[in-house]
């Protein structure tokens, strides 16, 4: 994922809060066939990817991205948004020949992201879950069993619903 | 001596001991030819044209990694209070530990980039070593999965704890194979740190395998350490940022990776122009299969690749044979620091690299693209801890968990220990350039010349 696709997503999501919702936007995105060229593993809570948490840190480090910080039940929660300095530079970029097409690429996917911006959390990760054991050659019903086992959510809850709905809507994205 | 003690002399644990007659199957998985191929993979690539005592194989720390796990079962068996759940894990554990690596192609991590290059149509999984290591499991065609079907391990279950995005073994059972802390890494960090000579290998193993035990985390049985064990699990983050920093991303042996990786690029090059690349027979039928067997990956070794390079440095494309040629002779490209400065969304790095590709053109290296080899560090295989900051994506994957006296939640290490901050966090993107030693100067002069 390069520096700019993902401050460009952070922009377009008009800042996105918490590490675990970029982790599974992005997650999301990638399978919708955004070419962000991140590994992601299934890790305890769903499909993580360390290249990503660095980039997020080394982007704070370099001034690319600001990060906030929150304190929720469970810990300090990080928030990353744009300030005007960051978003002038961004749009500097998209002056660019390059920077047009990275921008037209990452408009593509700008519906669907916020289709992925009004969902609550749980949903997301549970949806990435399913993609991932999607992707792994499961059909969908053995996926979204897989996934009420492995996240412990009983297979007819209402968030288990929504996120298969939302896991095929992403998958059929994908025409790459 | 009975078959049924079996005792391995090692320079790191003296004794790597295989005892009882319950333990006899694993001396014949030892013994299989998968597993013996291992005697021929180097554990770290090429960094013996860096460090000459670095001649060590992925075959020792197959041993060293069953060693520490034998070390992890004794204080599990203590732990488990019987619990058959827990104990039905120890075969596939063991065997796990023998045959992760067993997948590993020629000089080790230095050759997924080299199939990644070769089979671009592949998912990205394909290049992994772990892919294969399951894949010679899996494979009833091979030695090792004849052996554990032979002596009742559970082929699917060894698999499982080796593939990556498995989920069904339990976290504890992966993560002590694969995660922040994990008898892989304590035993590599050691066996690189003793051979390489850079002494940067010592803690306290030791306390780190017998101090942990099993607790229920969010429904799932996980690792956690007590307080008393964080100045060993300390010392093992310091080595193991000195080992990143120091072998593992050592300039000059990256160099060599890369000056083999660009042997392997032309070769290719010259193979889809449909001029003979002079593949050898091994290499050709790979290359060839439209899916290859393990048993046409397995012929790979370090000794085929050496062979392919001798062959190369004779051939009559001129940037093929002097590529191989120098990877020969350890002559080496040189070194160029990055001068880019990753602070904008510009495109300073293409430029940066047109104008390098300029200057090996000027001094008749062609074609350029396998005369400016780009290092990006990120990609490597070893990294430093960096743990996830916020607790809410903190797992056992990725954080190396302290559970504290009383009722207190689990901590995340380098929240106790504030002098983990100076390592544990994030650094800079890094990237190296390599030109043919010729360019340097004329190459340096402008990188230091221009703000990119």
């Amino acid at each position: 994922m390069t520096n700019y696709q993902l401050a460009k997503l952070v922009l377009m999501a008009q800042g996105i809060e918490s590490r675990k919702r970029i982790q599974k936007t992005v997650h999301l995105l990638q399978a919708a066939g955004c070419r962000f060229d991140l590994e992601f593993r299934l890790h305890y809570y769903g499909p993580y990817s360390s290249s990503l948490a660095e980039q997020l840190d080394r982007m704070t480090a370099a001034d690319m991205l600001t990060e906030t910080t929150q304190q929720i039940r469970v810990g300090t929660q990080y928030n990353y948004r744009l300030n005007e300095t960051q978003q002038r530079s961004l749009e500097d970029f998209e002056k660019t020949a390059d920077g047009q097409t990275a921008k037209r690429d990452m408009e593509d996917y700008r519906e669907l992201l916020d289709l992925l911006r009004r969902q609550e959390a749980r949903v997301l990760e549970l949806a990435s879950t399913m993609v991932a054991f999607r992707q792994a050659q499961r059909d969908w019903d053995r996926a979204a069993a897989e996934t009420a086992r492995f996240k412990n959510e009983p297979a007819d809850a209402p968030p288990m619903t929504e996120a298969r709905e939302l896991a095929q809507n992403v998958v059929g994205c994908n025409h790459g | 001596m009975a078959k049924t003690e079996k005792i391995f002399r090692d320079p790191l644990y003296n004794y790597v001991a295989i005892r009882g007659e319950e333990n006899e199957w694993l001396l014949d998985l030892i013994d299989t030819v998968e597993v013996q191929r291992l005697r021929r993979i180097h554990q770290l690539g090429v960094s013996h044209f860096t460090y000459p005592g670095a001649d060590h194989t992925r075959f020792s720390h197959a041993l060293g990694v069953l060693h520490l796990m034998q070390q992890a079962w004794q204080r599990i068996e203590a732990l488990s209070e019987d619990d058959e759940s827990i104990r039905h894990a120890y075969r596939s554990l063991l065997a796990a530990a023998v045959l992760h690596d067993v997948g590993h192609g020629p000089f080790s991590h230095l050759f997924e980039p080299v199939l990644k290059t070769y089979r671009e149509r592949w998912s990205h999984e394909y290049w992994s070593h772990e892919h294969w290591s399951c894949e010679v499991i899996r494979s009833a065609d091979t030695e090792v999965h004849q052996e554990l079907l032979d002596k009742g391990v559970d082929v699917e279950q060894v698999a499982s704890l080796i593939e990556k995005d498995n989920e069904k073994p339990p976290p504890w059972q992966k993560t002590l194979l694969s995660s922040q802390l994990d008898v892989d890494r304590l035993d590599y960090l050691q066996r690189d740190s003793y051979f390489t000579g850079s002494g940067y290998g010592h803690y306290d193993w030791y306390r780190i395998l017998n101090s942990f035990s099993l607790h229920e985390k969010d429904d799932f049985t996980v690792l956690v350490w007590p307080e008393k064990a964080v100045y060993a699990i300390e010392e093992y983050i310091f080595s193991r940022f000195y080992m990143y920093n120091n072998v593992y991303q050592h300039k000059t042996t990256r160099g060599f990776e890369k000056l083999l990786q660009a042997a392997c690029g032309r070769a290719k090059q010259i193979h889809e122009g449909s001029r003979d690349a002079r593949f050898v027979d091994e290499i050709a039928e790979f290359l060839d299969a439209e899916t290859p067997t393990v048993k046409q990956y397995l012929a790979l070794e370090d000794a085929t690749l050496v062979y392919q390079l001798q062959l190369w440095s004779k051939h009559p494309d001129r940037a093929l044979s002097d590529l191989a040629g120098r990877f020969l002779a350890r002559k080496g490209f040189a070194a160029i620091e990055d001068p880019v400065s990753e602070t904008g969304f510009d495109d300073a790095r293409a430029k940066w690299e047109t104008t390098l590709r300029k200057v090996v053109a000027q001094g008749g290296f062609e074609p350029e693209e396998f005369y400016v080899l780009h290092d990006e560090l990120e990609f490597t295989m070893y990294d430093p801890y960096i743990p996830e900051k916020e607790e809410e994506v903190q797992d056992p994957y990725n954080a190396i968990f302290i559970k504290p006296e009383g009722s207190k939640p689990l901590v995340e290490v380098s929240r106790l220990l504030e002098r983990l901050a100076s390592v544990a966090g994030a650094r800079s993107e890094q990237h190296r350039y390599y030109v043919p030693k010729e360019c340097r100067d004329k190459a340096r002069q402008i990188a230091e010349s221009q703000r990119w």
